[in-house]
Parts: structure tokens; sequence; C-alpha cells
């Protein structure tokens, strides 16, 4: 059996709020293997982000332990945990994220360009990606030309393009209408399915919770049993 | 991430175009300045010879005597060439004309020895005769007069023969106090002009043999000349002294160019900071993105500060091609005022252009980047305000460097630099201040804010919350109303320097080696001429022999410009007046004046000259006054309107060191400029009525 590519140890996050310290996550358990799909869902306020965050490497744990690969990721610098996130997550956001100067092709090469990879390969490699999305023919648009969809879709090709063992959304169909959003969950499963990454999806939508395979409630910081 | 930074850069052109544009007029001001000063200083070199029309000169205010002849001789070896011009200033006058003043050369044939006597018609001296005269084409254009015409100098009557187009050591300038008249040597004892007390400026001048290397043989020879002639009244110049006033005149003009272009570089630094926060904010969201993407905190400093350091370069490349054409065509249209400059490519202007434009790019960017690029990703994306992260002051310091730098290279001296920067760092500190203030009250009024409409509410807590932008805006405001103040105040100044003859009181009628027997009827010429009291300044000329004591020499070897100009000051002949009261266009700014009728030997100086003969209040100076000595304390020092055109001199003597009457020759002439009432036209104009 294969390791979890992503575990979570009794993970505790506080914020200082002048004198008083807020406890967003309480001790929460959590691992998500390769080809698993997760849905973290939980009301707002609950830490669904922080948990996000604290998963993608964004921000650190007040205690707790992080286990990335197998590894201890509590005493990672930044640019280790940097280096993780862009040889290993793919990131999806409720806002799409998309940088504005750029076509979907190059938003959508971007993560392999940051893996050092030839501009024609990965150009070629998000090309492929895009057309399988449906997107072949809006490849040189801004994302000011593509629907929110559209927009959302070429952010799934940035997630995935460049293999990851681990893909992060969050509220990937929040900012979009039913129909809109049930195209995207689709793609988002079926290119899951196809290279068989590990997806974790923040959620507090039942519906997109009832596509995954699991569901960790997050409750007053806590996984609900 | 280079194919980022240039996407990045590429899709948003225009906002790099105008990061760019901002510091391209500043560059291009300063590149402009650098081409057009070393061609100036190329033209200088090539026509450094011509400037002396010889190698070495050695000039004198009296004739030459034996001891000079013998010196002359000695120096005049096989293969070498020299020969002799007498000048003065006199009035010319001609059939139904005005007489007005011309400065008089009575020259020998082999006029000129180095560079070309160009005339209409041309030959040059060869036009020159018993009889004959050649006049500086300002005199037919002022005076009508053409080839041809009969005009009378003194006692004789000469023939017109050609119009002088250019006359190599007339000047690298095209001011001159009279314009010329030219004669023949052999003229000049016919117009018996040359009586006792006439200020006439005696002439030899050497050409060295061509196998001779100009250099060394033009030193050797004045060092040798030096030590055979050791009188102060005598003058020994070779071509390579007159490059570096010359040039330090130019360096002079172009100083007051560089202050203007820094400060529109700095004016266009603070337009590009505003603009870069305003850019780097907007991308603090695509930051933090490519941060969630794996990208580290320096990977994104380095590509963001790659950018505005490419708007900077970019900047710069734009400021060098603007700064060469501006220098080009200045160069190409330098001809029609007598000057040729050759504008050739300057790799190390466009160098300092470029490193000077990335330098103020870098530094005005690198605190906010950093801060930016280190924010935590998710601050970045939920657009929390970010920390600052050092760099401000490297940033600035750089800045500062680069500008620094510049200021040292134009200049030459460290010193102007450091003021100059200071007070451009200055100005800078008490705008930034004062915007740092607008926005406080801005702050308060805003949290008053039920009492103010809707429109104004938004505005103010727009200014408020977004502090740095506002606060670059308010400086770029306010450092563009300052500079526009600047340049008006400088413009003023220029043009009151520039074009004194605007004045309603300058004078317009100069009366000049007025004579001890000529002066009542001078005096009466002037009172029914102009409009108040005419006030005739006596003059003698005089040499500076001891300074507390201590003996003036030659230069001999200086080392660097200030001690050159400091023995050149020390070791020239002097117009020395007497006066019981300061003239109005001078002030008295240490010491004080003596009071009328004083009986001590006092001396006041002009402040300029004080410093830069390293002269001090208390000094004693002992001049040779036409071979008698006087000695007398600097008691004050004056501040002197030389625009104001008035009879101006470095030193006054109390009426105290005046020279007896009963001494022959002694008698100073005299001089005086009123200003005549509008319907009475001048006799006589000229450019420079002052005397140093």
């Amino acid at each position: 059996m294969s390791a979890p590519v992503l575990e979570l140890r009794g993970v505790v996050k506080e914020f200082a709020s002048g004198s008083e310290v807020l406890r967003v996550l309480d001790g929460v358990d959590l691992s998500i293997k390769a080809g698993e799909t997760l849905a973290v869902a939980g009301p707002s306020g609950s830490g669904k982000s922080t948990l996000l965050g604290i998963m993608a490497g964004l921000e650190r744990p007040t205690s707790g332990s992080v286990l990335r690969d197998g590894r201890d990721a509590a005493r990672w610098s930044e640019d280790e945990a940097a280096l993780w996130r862009r040889r290993r997550l793919g990131f999806v956001f409720q806002t799409f994220r998309l940088v504005p100067t750029l076509s979907a092709l190059e938003n959508a090469s971007l993560p392999l360009e940051l893996l050092g990879a030839r501009p024609a390969d990965a150009e070629e490699q998000a090309a492929a990606l895009l057309g399988t999305l449906g997107l072949g023919g809006r490849l040189s648009h801004r994302p000011a030309q593509l629907s929110g969809g559209e927009q959302q879709r070429v952010a799934i090709a940035r997630a995935y393009v460049h293999k990851p063992a681990l893909i992060l959304a969050d509220e990937p169909t929040g900012s979009l209408d039913r129909a809109t959003a049930e195209r995207v969950l689709a793609a988002l499963l079926e290119l899951n399915a196809r290279a068989g990454t590990a997806l974790a999806v923040v959620t507090h939508d039942p519906a997109v919770a009832e596509a995954l395979g699991r569901t960790a409630r997050l409750e007053r910081g806590r996984v609900a049993a | 991430m280079r194919r980022l930074a240039w996407r990045l850069a590429w899709r948003q052109w225009p906002r790099f175009l105008f990061f760019a544009a901002c510091l391209s007029l500043g560059t291009g001001f300063l590149v402009a300045v650098a081409h057009l000063l070393s061609a100036t200083d190329r033209a200088v070199a090539a026509r450094a010879r011509d400037l002396l029309a010889g190698d070495v000169q050695v000039s004198s205010g009296r004739p030459f005597g034996a001891r000079e002849e013998a010196a002359f001789s000695s120096a005049l070896v096989p293969g070498r060439a020299a020969t002799r011009a007498t000048s003065f200033a006199s009035m010319l006058s001609s059939a139904g004309r005005a007489p007005f003043l011309v400065s008089v050369k009575a020259v020998a044939p082999a006029y000129p020895l180095r560079g070309a006597l160009v005339t209409e018609p041309k030959g040059g001296t060869a036009l020159l005769g018993p009889g004959m005269a050649l006049a500086e084409r300002a005199i037919a254009l002022q005076h009508g007069i053409k080839p041809g015409d009969k005009v009378r100098l003194g006692a004789i009557e000469l023939t017109v023969a050609g119009l002088i187009d250019k006359e190599p050591d007339r000047g690298f300038a095209a001011f001159a106090f009279a314009p010329r008249l030219m004669i023949a040597a052999e003229d000049l004892p016919r117009t018996k002009l040359l009586g006792l007390g006439a200020r006439t400026r005696f002439t030899w001048t050497l050409r060295l043999a061509d196998a001779e290397d100009p250099a060394a043989a033009s030193a050797a020879l004045k060092k040798s000349l030096e030590a055979a002639l050791p009188e102060p009244h005598l003058s020994i110049e070779s071509w390579a002294d007159s490059e570096p006033t010359i040039r330090d005149g130019l360096r002079r003009s172009a100083l007051f160019f560089t202050v203007l272009s820094l400060a529109a570089l700095l004016l266009g630094g603070a337009g590009l900071r505003a603009g870069l926060t305003l850019f780097l904010d907007a991308q603090a969201e695509t930051m933090g993105l490519l941060r969630c993407l794996g990208a580290s905190a320096a990977e994104v400093e380095r590509l963001y500060s790659a950018l505005c350091v490419g708007a900077g370069l970019l900047g710069g490349l734009g400021g060098s091609l603007l700064g060469w054409g501006v220098a080009a065509l200045a160069g190409s249209q330098a001809p029609r005022f007598g000057v040729e400059l050759l504008v050739r490519p300057d790799a190390a202007a466009f160098l300092e252009a470029l490193g000077l434009s990335a330098a103020l790019a870098w530094g005005l960017s690198a605190a906010r980047v950093r801060a930016l690029a280190a924010r935590a990703p998710l601050d970045a994306l939920r657009s929390a305000p970010p920390a600052p992260r050092g760099l401000l002051i490297a940033g600035w310091a750089a800045a500062a460097a680069a500008v620094l730098l510049a200021a040292w290279r134009r200049s030459g001296s460290a010193e102007d630099a450091l003021k100059l920067s200071l007070a451009l760092a200055g100005g800078a500190l008490v705008v930034e201040l004062l915007s740092r203030a607008a926005l406080l009250g801005a702050e308060k009024l805003a949290s008053r804010s039920a009492s103010l409409s809707l429109p104004v509410r938004h505005g103010l807590r727009r200014l408020v919350r977004r502090p740095a932008s506002s606060r670059v805006m308010l400086f770029t405001l306010a450092g563009g109303f300052a500079l526009l103040a600047v340049v008006g105040t400088a413009r003023e100044g220029l043009s009151r320097s520039l074009a004194p003859s605007r004045a309603d009181n300058a004078p317009d009628l100069f009366l000049v080696d007025v004579q001890s027997a000529q002066l009542e009827r001078a005096r009466a010429l002037a009172g029914r001429r102009s409009r108040g009291e005419t006030v005739f300044a006596p003059l003698v000329r005089a040499r500076l022999t001891l300074i507390d004591g201590r003996p003036v020499r030659r230069e001999g070897a200086p080392r660097g410009a200030d001690e050159r100009e400091r023995g050149r000051l020390r070791a020239r002949e002097y117009n020395l007046t007497y006066a019981d009261a300061p003239n109005p266009s001078e002030t008295i700014v240490a010491g004080k004046f003596w009071a009328p009728g004083a009986g001590r030997a006092e001396a006041s100086v002009e402040k300029g000259f004080l410093e830069r003969a390293g002269l001090k209040l208390g000094s004693r100076l002992t001049f040779d006054v036409q071979g008698r000595e006087v000695e007398a304390a600097v008691t004050s020092v004056r501040e002197v309107e030389w625009a104001a055109m008035r009879p101006n001199f470095f030193v006054t003597l109390s009426p105290t060191c005046s020279p007896p009457r009963r001494r022959p020759g002694s008698a100073p002439s005299a001089r005086a400029a009123p200003r005549t009432p509008p319907p009475c036209a001048p006799t006589s104009r000229a450019l420079c009525p002052t005397s140093r």
C-alpha cells in the first residue's frame, strides 16, 4: 500500500488577535493518498482555507506535524516548501487566479516553465491539456476574454499540466453557475481519474462533496468523525 | 523566469514605456550635455594652437626692451618663425558716420603663424599694405562700411581692403570688446595713437619648427623665457595654457545644465517611483500566485527587480538616443554661431545614462519589490498590506549614489557634487515630509467625515487607505511644482545675467581710456548725453608683486586647475581703480569699506577673485603700479554685479594709494559707462565693459 501524499497529525493553528488567541484548527488529523479524492467540507469560518494553506505549505501549523511524501515538513524552509509545491502540487482557486496579461496557453504552461521546461515543450503539453478541456480554440485568449467556466478550466489545466501528486482546490465551483459548475467538476474528476492524482477539494457545496470519494467535515477546528 | 519577465513586460508595454519616458528626459539631457562638452573639448584641443595664432607668446603692456629682444633672438632658432602684433582700442571715423570704437591690431605679414585669417575677398594679411585696413564683418553690418571705403584712424586715412570673417586668436566665443580693425604694422607709427599712457598690448609670437614636439618644445621654451624674463609685467603663454581656461568656462556652463538635467531626472525618478509602486501593487496578486505555484520569494523578487531595472535600462537607452539626437542637432547648428562642433557617439556617456537609470529604477523600487515578494502568498491573494522587509535605505542609497556620481563626473568636483546631491536630497526630504503631513491631515479630516460631502469623504478615504501610493503621488506632484519653480527662478536669473541691456538703467555709452587732458571734455560730453551724473573711474595698470611680503611667482608646475587659476590670477596684469565709495553695482559682504578721506592704504577685493586667488581679509598686497610700489591691506570684500555693465574692478584701492600727479606718465586714464536718455542714440556699444 502506497504512503499518503500528504498527512496531517494533530495540527493546531492559532492566530493572535490583540490579547486573545484564536484557535482555528484544533488537532486535525487527515491524510490523502495518490488517486484518492477528498472533500474538506464545513461551514464558513470553520478553518477550511487555513487547513488548505497548511496542506499546501503556505502556512505553518502552530503545532502538530505535516508529512509530505512521507517526510516531516515541519522544519522545511520556505524555499523547500516552494520547491515541493512546484514539483508535487497543483492549485485550483475559487476565483481562478489567472495572470491577466498572459494568454490561456501561457497561464496553463506556467508551472512547467517554473520547473525549467523548454518553452516549446511546455506550451505543447499545455495546449494538449487545454484541448482535452475543450479550450483548443481559446489558447491565445486572455482571461478577460474568457467566461468564468473557461477561466476555471484554464486554471485546472494549469494545476494538472506538470503532473503533480496532489491537487488542492479551494471552492473550485464557488464562482460558477450550477451548469458550469457541473461541467468544471466533471473535468476536474475526469483529469484526476486519468492522472491518478490525489485531489483535495475544499467546498461547502454538498453536491461537490458527494461527487468525491471521501469527505472530511471540519467543525470548530476539528475533523468530525 | 526570463521568458515570464519578458511576457509580463511586453504585454504591458505602454506602462513600461511610461516608466522609460520618466527617465529618458533627464538622462537625455545629461547625455546631450556630455556629448556637447566632449565635442567642445575636442574643438578646443584642435584649435588650441590657433587660439594663440602660434605656439608661444610673450605679451606686455609696455614696449619690449633690449632684454626681451635678446631673449626673442635666442629663441628664434632655424626652423622657427616669429611675428609681432600691437593691439589697442581707438575710435574709427568715416565720412558721414559717427565715430565708433574699434579694437585695432597692427600685424606683420607673417601673421598668423597658426590658424588662418579668413577674409572676403580671400587673401588675409596679403590684402594689407601701407594705407590698407581689414575690418571685422561686424563693422560692415553695424556701420555700413564696405571694402573700398575710406576710414580715419588717428592721424591717417585707410582704405578698407576686405572684411574679416574669422581671426584665429580672437577667442573661442563670439564676444569681443569692440570689432576688429587690422592694419599693417608699418602704418602704426603714422596713426600717432601710441602716445604716453595709451593702453597698448605688445605681443611677440613664435611658431615652433615642424619637427619639434608641440607640447614638449613649447613647454621648454616657455620655461626658458620665464627664466630669462622674470619681470612681472610680462605675460608668457604657450598654446597649452589657453585650453584649461576655456574648458573651465565651458564646464561651468555645463554644470548649470547638469543641475537642471539632474533635477529633471529626479522628477522623472519620482514619476517612475509613483508608476512602479502602482504597477507593483497591481502585480501583488500575480506575485502571490507565483509563490503558490512554487516560486520562491527570492525568485519573485528577482523577477520583478529585473522588470524594474529593465524599465530603467529602457529609459537610459531612450535617454541616450534622445541626448545623442539633441547633441547632433546642436552640433549641426553650431557653425551658424561660429563654432565648429564634431559630435561623436560617446560610449561613456551612454553607459553612464544606462547605469544611472538602472540604479534609479532599482533604488526606487527595491524596498517595495522585496516587501511584496516576501509577503505570505495567502496574504497576497487576500490583498493584505505588505510589511516592510528592508532594502529601503539600500535602495535610496543606490539612487543617491548614482546621482552623486553623475554630478561628480560632470562637475569634476566632489565638493560641488556633494553640495548638489545634498541640496536635492534635502529638497526631496522636505517634499516627502510635506506629503506625509498632508496625508496625516487628510486622515484627521476623514475622521470627521460626518460634515463632509460623499465625494470628499470617498476621496479622502482613498488617499488614507493607500498611503504608499498617495505619498508617491503627492511627492511627484510637489516635486513637479518645485522643479517648475526652480526652472523659473533659474530662467529669470539667466535672463538677468545674459540680457543686462534689458535693465532700464543699464549703460549704453562707454567712455574708455579717457586721458587726464581729455577728462573735462569727456565729463562735459557725458553730462550733456547721460540721464544722471556720470562717475569717471580712474584706471591704472598694475601687477601684484608681493602678498604678505612674499613674492608672487609665475605658476611653474601647478597641481590642478585651482592652483593654475590661482597662479594665473596672481601673476596677471590688473586694472586698478581708486575710489572713496563702492559704486551702486557693488555690495560689501565682508570687512568695511574705508570712509571718504581716510588716510590709510586699503584695498577692497571682489569676492570671487579673493577666493580664486587665495587671498583673505587682512592680506597685504603690494602692487607694481607703473614702476611705483603700492602696498595696501585688504579691508573689505565686495560682491560685484558684473552684468550691471558699470566700470567694475577686481581690486579697488583707497585714494591714498593713487599716484602723485607730478610723475610723468603716471596719471591714470579713466572710464565711465553712463545711460543716455532714450532719444539719444549711443555713439558706441560694447558687450564687455568691465575691467578685470
